[in-house]
């Protein structure tokens, strides 16, 4: 199955035109998996990390939206503990004009802002409501045990 | 069993009402005796009751005259003329003193010498030279003249049998029929001046002729008579038998007469009875008994048709004879010096001068078919062998008979099914079996060994274009075949035919025979019972060949450049042909052709006639040749005044006419009562100076009218062009060597025995060797994949890239469709079951055609029109209406239109997007797709919301969408999208624009620094613009090519020209030029279309489509304008869209060539590309020139598959 444009033309641009703190490498073997690895945003307990995760452009893609999820461990109120994310462009809000580029910003910036109101992992969710510093230091704990480059 | 064809039709024609009609009914003298011929014999004895005046008339047969050689003009080949002249000269002479008619009239036809000498020793006394000559005292008589005189035991006119009643006119009848065949025989020689060997050569052959003697010992064999007389010491050992043929009717006559025993032994050429009896007598000339059958048999043949004499010894009889016992003889042969005359006039008599417009060959055939497999016998039994041949010579005989054999069976299976019914042209069944690829591709690669280093010529000055060099070595070759200059370097090699034998230089007895100077071998042709005393040279004695250069190497250009080149010059035309055409003659009221020196005819299927008009007109020097068109109205010229040699300065060089042409001609004259060529003025009055046939696969069938009409067609240079010069038999390849009268092939008896016969019986080989024989003196032919020596093609063409388009049916179609297919397949399923598909053949057919059709566009299912240009289709037109009736089909279609029409083509759309939106449209305009991310858009398609994708993405959108049961919303601002919502962009050419039509764009933008407004861009309401998947891929790919390569010329082929007509408006209204060509066309219309498509200036103008019918431009014209081809729909085999996209990819072509084929995805369609035509790949038939009946069997085939 031949590759569509979109998909090299987003590759290319991907490796020409980088977004800082943010990487993604197609497999050589099936160039819709991608190796990713996003540094967690300054100034959030994910700092300092380096988060690896794997992304997958389903056969509709751009109709469906990629499929990702975090390879390394994370704390995280949106992330559960298979790495599975919750955000809506990837889900019900996706639109075949979004991209990889802007889907892995959405991540990153999901990092930098968690949203415990709409949570995947609950546990995790309802620390941060009630003891926020505490789910931050167990956050930043983590990032340093796990995602430490 | 002489054949009647060598006759002039002339001659036939004064006797048609007296002379007996040819035996066809009577039993065959080489079957086995028939009761019928068992129970004629006891009659054949009664009138024989004489015997004592039954004394030979030639006791003494090594006293043989000179004339028996000569005594059948027309036989005879070059001798004719002197031997006429002086026979007359010399009848005149004795009517002072020996009435010759009388005399004839009485003892049956003489030779002149005869006569002479008869009335020089009868001293003018007819009775007594009557007697004389009938008791054979006349021989014994020591002549005064030194020719020998005999009377002629061969040869009696059966035209003389009939008129021996009327003795007054007798000498008159004589003399005009022994003068006319002479005569009529020496314009013929004139006539056939092409092939026939030129004179130096017949003279060498009579002068080896003369010195062979008039008989010539070759053997002898044993054979074992039956006595049909009782007596005692009738024949004892050692004792001279004398072998003869006798006539039952002329029998009759002489008894009656009471004049004893009849004289001439031989039958008639015309006999109507076709008895095998040879009798012998004693030398006392008593009948004794006939020859065992299986003897007689070829002797007869070898006696009738004069080949051979024969002279018995008795080896042993019985003292007291009785009826049927058994005689045994040493019969021993003498080759007569007349069969040793070349036979070449002959067979071009009969290939040419039997009348226009008869189609005699079986008599013909058949006496050839005696005459070789008597000699082939004769020459077991005396058990001579080929000193040098080709081929085993055991193996050969017995081919040859049992091509006999298989020739007789044919003749009794036809016989039995009564009178063949006369065949309508094209209808016919074909002969032959159809050539198998790989030996069709043997075939060629023996026929293609072409030598790269071979001699090139250069072309006249005349001529504009620079030929290549493979084209030099053509014109090179081709000029040599029209000068009839052997190929330098070839050594004189036996024709392959022939066989070489050496005479024998002892008899039976082992004594000493007469040794002939020079004369140790005589050569035999087993194949048409040929002998020569001459070594048989193969000879290129056609004026002309078979260029079957593959498409595209420019045969057109090869054939100019010879026309330029090779002009009427003086030492060309007057070699072979001796009418002087500085004579000024009169045209009208001859009958003769009126030879038309300067001329070159061309014939061309209809479709190419302007194409040879203006390529002429390239390639030559202006004013250098003049050309017309042969055609429609413009065919009022009379030919014959133009192109008179009288016309020298005005006569056209080249005249360019179509098949239909030809055979309309063709017709008319047969038509007419006379069946005369001279008075019609047309194509057939004139002898051209040059035929080129082109595509000379339109004459493949021997028996279509159309070859025949082209056989008839004379010049003295025949060509033919063909990329095919075998298309699936090999009779194919027949008619063309016929058209060109290559002898010997050209006589269909002839090529039956060596070619078809052991091809059928399963000897490929030994066939396709002697085909290539054939081929190679006559064929040039190079293949585009040919490598020059040093590794580069031959013609370097551009690439060509074949792109399969998969489309996708939008719902409302594919609902259609999936109606259409359900419906067919079970239709064919109920038909398969009940055993009818061959009969509701055309029915199943007219189904699977607008299943096809659907794939094009749904609408096309519902037009009466649709059939017109598929003829298969036609009748079935009324049987597929059932299918079109049909309310839930109705309904679909109408489901379909309703959202065509729903957009309502003006309908208005919004007036609320203010500049801005423009605005924002043109910049978002130079963007990639947001969704595809090509750049930039496709027909660029803006929502409600004035976002704008691709077309194609933002449908995959919305489709998307619905497939989960969602409103479709926009990709960027993620509002409600629906497809009646969507806009098109419609940018405006800025140039002049051809087509209107169309667009009901409200929304225009200005260019506004220019005063004058000028549209730039509209928007329209998409789903105005829907037509169909097809026509919207076809659409999105001119548009893309509009913006990538500006100006480029572009070909859109469809079988349908319906499909054509719904393309039009589609076109029209993206405003992109085009124009039109398809079967229905005129003539000039066509002629119109190419040249404004050939000179329409792309730079200033912008592109051109030419939209094409598959059928009616996938042969022969060039289109190397265009770099552009789609293929709108599969054809059954590939071969044919190949044609066509070939007419582009040609020589000439300077750019790469882009194929488009659109294939519906999940259809018959794709099925056709991926089984069909894969599967026919191979299968040189797929030109589609099979019979109609295999046609269809195999296209039932092919429904199989597309339904499975």
């Amino acid at each position: 199955m031949a590759l569509p444009k979109r998909i090299i033309k987003e590759t290319e641009r991907l490796v020409a035109e980088p977004v800082p703190g943010i990487q993604a490498v197609p497999h050589d073997d099936n160039l819709r998996y991608f190796d990713v690895s996003i540094h967690g945003p300054t100034q959030s307990p994910y700092e300092g990390g380096v988060f690896k995760l794997e992304l997958f452009l389903p056969e509709d893609y751009p109709m469906t939206p990629p499929k990702i999820r975090f390879l390394t461990k994370i704390y995280h109120p949106n992330i559960d503990r298979l790495g599975r994310i919750c955000l809506d462009v990837l889900k019900a809000n996706w639109s075949p004009a979004l991209q990889i580029r802007t889907i892995l910003l959405s991540i990153q910036a999901l990092l930098g802002a968690p949203n415990p109101d709409d949570p995947l992992a609950n546990d995790v969710a309802q620390r941060w409501k009630e003891d926020e510093p505490g789910a931050i230091a167990t956050a930043r704990e983590w990032t340093q045990t796990h995602a430490a480059p | 069993m002489e054949d009647t064809n060598p006759h002039p039709p002339k001659r036939r024609r004064f006797f048609a009402v007296s002379s007996p009609s040819p035996p066809r009914e009577e039993s065959d003298p080489i079957l086995p005796s028939t009761p019928q011929q068992q129970q004629r014999e006891p009659h054949d004895h009664y009138y024989h009751t004489d015997p004592t005046s039954n004394t030979t008339p030639f006791a003494d047969q090594d006293e043989e005259d000179d004339d028996v050689a000569f005594d059948d003009p027309a036989e005879d080949g070059i001798k004719i003329e002197v031997d006429t002249e002086t026979e007359t000269a010399e009848i005149k002479d004795l009517s002072l003193r020996l009435d010759g008619a009388m005399l004839e009239s009485v003892v049956g036809e003489l030779s002149s010498d005869v006569l002479r000498r008869l009335d020089d020793i009868s001293g003018g006394n007819i009775e007594r030279a009557i007697n004389m000559y009938l008791d054979g005292s006349w021989k014994d008589i020591k002549p005064s003249s030194p020719a020998i005189p005999k009377p002629k035991p061969v040869k009696q006119s059966p035209f003389d049998t009939l008129f021996t009643q009327n003795n007054s006119t007798n000498a008159n009848t004589n003399n005009n029929k022994r003068k006319s065949p002479a005569g009529i025989s020496q314009t013929s020689t004139a006539a056939a001046a092409a092939p026939t060997p030129s004179s130096s050569s017949d003279e060498e052959t009579a002068q080896r002729l003369d010195r062979m003697p008039l008989e010539r010992y070759i053997g002898s064999f044993g054979a074992e008579g039956w006595a049909i007389r009782s007596g005692s010491n009738l024949l004892s050992h050692g004792e001279e038998v004398i072998i003869d043929r006798q006539q039952p009717q002329q029998v009759q006559k002489t008894v009656r007469r009471g004049k004893g025993r009849p004289t001439a032994v031989v039958s008639q050429p015309a006999a109507k009875r076709k008895d095998i009896v040879v009798r012998f007598s004693n030398s006392r000339g008593e009948e004794i008994g006939r020859l065992p059958h299986e003897t007689a048999q070829f002797v007869s043949t070898l006696m009738d048709q004069k080949i051979c004499s024969f002279k018995g010894v008795c080896v042993y009889a019985p003292e007291v004879l009785r009826s049927n016992d058994t005689i045994f003889l040493q019969l021993k042969c003498f080759m007569l010096r007349g069969t040793f005359a070349p036979r070449v006039l002959r067979l071009t008599d009969t290939n040419r001068s039997t009348g226009l417009f008869e189609t005699k060959e079986t008599e013909e055939e058949k006496a050839l078919r005696l005459r070789q497999t008597s000699l082939v016998k004769l020459f077991n039994e005396i058990r001579l062998f080929p000193t040098s041949s080709g081929q085993d010579s055991k193996a050969k005989r017995e081919g040859l008979l049992q091509v006999a054999e298989m020739a007789e069976e044919k003749e009794k299976e036809e016989a039995a099914r009564g009178n063949n019914t006369p065949v309508r042209d094209e209808e016919e069944p074909q002969e032959g079996k159809e050539l198998e690829q790989d030996q069709l591709d043997q075939l060629y690669r023996k026929a293609q060994t072409f030598d790269f280093n071979s001699p090139e010529a250069g072309p006249a000055e005349t001529f504009t274009m620079n030929l290549r060099r493979y084209q030099k070595q053509a014109l090179h070759w081709m000029l040599n075949k029209e000068r009839d200059k052997k190929n330098e370097g070839q050594t004189e090699s036996m024709h392959p035919l022939w066989e070489e034998y050496t005479w024998p230089v002892k008899d039976e007895n082992d004594k000493e025979l007469p040794v002939v100077e020079n004369q140790e071998k005589f050569y035999v042709n087993p194949y048409s019972g040929e002998l020569s005393l001459k070594f048989p040279v193969q000879e290129q004695n056609c004026l002309g060949g078979i260029l079957a250069d593959e498409m595209g190497l420019g045969k057109t250009i090869e054939m100019l450049s010879l026309i330029h080149t090779n002009r009427n010059e003086p030492e060309v035309t007057s070699g072979s042909d001796s009418k002087p055409f500085n004579l000024p003659r009169l045209p009208k009221n001859s009958d003769t052709v009126e030879p038309a020196p300067y001329t070159t005819l061309v014939v061309a299927p209809m479709s190419l006639l302007s194409q040879w008009a203006s390529e002429a007109e390239a390639a030559s020097k202006p004013g250098t040749l003049r050309t017309i068109i042969y055609y429609g109205s413009d065919k009022s010229l009379d030919l014959r005044a133009q192109c008179s040699a009288a016309n020298s300065h005005n006569a056209p060089n080249v005249i360019i006419t179509s098949y239909g042409v030809v055979l309309s001609e063709y017709t008319q004259i047969a038509n007419t009562a006379s069946g005369s060529r001279a008075t019609s003025g047309g194509l057939f009055s004139i002898q051209f100076f040059r035929i080129i046939l082109d595509e000379a696969h339109n004459i493949k069938n021997r028996q279509s009218k159309t070859a025949k009409a082209c056989y008839e067609l004379d010049a003295l240079h025949r060509w033919v062009l063909t990329g095919t010069p075998i298309v699936n038999r090999l009779e194919d390849l027949f008619s063309l060597v016929r058209f060109l009268r290559v002898e010997p092939w050209s006589n269909f008896a002839y090529w039956r025995t060596f070619i078809t016969v052991p091809f059928e019986s399963k000897d490929f080989l030994r066939a396709l060797d002697v085909v290539q024989t054939v081929l190679e003196p006559l064929v040039m032919r190079r293949t585009k994949d040919m490598k020059q020596p040093d590794g580069t093609p031959l013609v370097p063409l551009p690439p060509k890239t074949i792109v399969i388009e998969e489309i996708e049916l939008s719902k409302a179609e594919r609902a259609v469709y999936d109606f259409i297919y359900t419906f067919v397949k079970r239709s064919f399923a109920e038909n398969v079951e009940a055993g009818s598909v061959m009969k509701s053949y055309t029915t199943i057919f007219a189904q699977i055609l607008r299943l096809r059709q659907s794939c094009c566009h749904p609408t096309l299912v519902r037009k009466k029109e649709v059939v017109a240009d598929e003829v298969e289709a036609e009748a079935a037109e009324a049987e597929a209406k059932g299918l079109t009736d049909n309310m839930d089909l109705q309904a679909l279609i109408d489901k379909f239109t309703s959202q065509e029409n729903d957009g309502n083509n003006g309908e208005a759309v919004n007036n609320n997007y203010g500049a801005h939106v423009l605005q924002q449209i043109k910049e978002e305009a130079e963007n990639e797709c947001p969704i595809c991310s090509n750049e930039p858009i496709e027909e660029m398609t803006v929502t409600a919301c004035y976002h704008m994708a691709c077309k194609k993405c933002l449908l995959s959108v919305i489709e998307y969408a619905k497939g989960k049961g969602e409103q479709a919303r926009c990709f960027n601002c993620r509002e409600a999208i629906d497809e009646k919502e969507l806009y098109e962009v419609v940018k405006h050419e800025t140039e002049g624009v051809a087509g209107g039509g169309g667009g009901g764009g409200l929304l225009t933008a200005f260019k506004e620094n220019n005063n004058v407004p000028v549209p730039e861009f509209s928007l329209r309401r998409l789903a105005a613009n829907k037509s169909s998947a097809k026509i919207d891929a076809l659409i999105a790919n001119l548009k893309r090519l509009r913006r990538e390569k500006p100006g480029m010329k572009s070909v859109v082929f469809s079988q349908f020209t319906s499909f054509l007509n719904l393309i039009e408006p589609a076109l029209a209204r993206e405003r992109i030029q085009f124009v039109r060509f398809d079967g229905g066309m005129s003539q000039q219309q066509r002629a119109v279309v190419l040249n404004k498509f050939k000179t329409h200036n792309s730079e200033a103008a912008g592109g051109l489509v030419l939209l094409i019918s598959l059928k009616a431009g996938g042969v022969g014209l060039n289109l190397t304008e265009a770099k552009r081809v789609f293929m709108m729909d599969p054809w059954w085999s590939f071969a044919v869209e190949a044609q066509a996209i070939d007419r582009i990819h040609r020589m000439g072509q300077t750019e790469e060539v882009v194929v488009h084929r659109f294939v519906v995805k999940g259809s018959v369609e794709e099925r056709m590309v991926h089984k069909i035509q894969e599967r026919k790949k191979f299968i040189a038939s797929s030109l589609g020139m099979m019979s109609a009946e295999e046609k269809r069997a195999q296209r039932i085939e092919d429904i199989k598959d597309l339904l499975s």
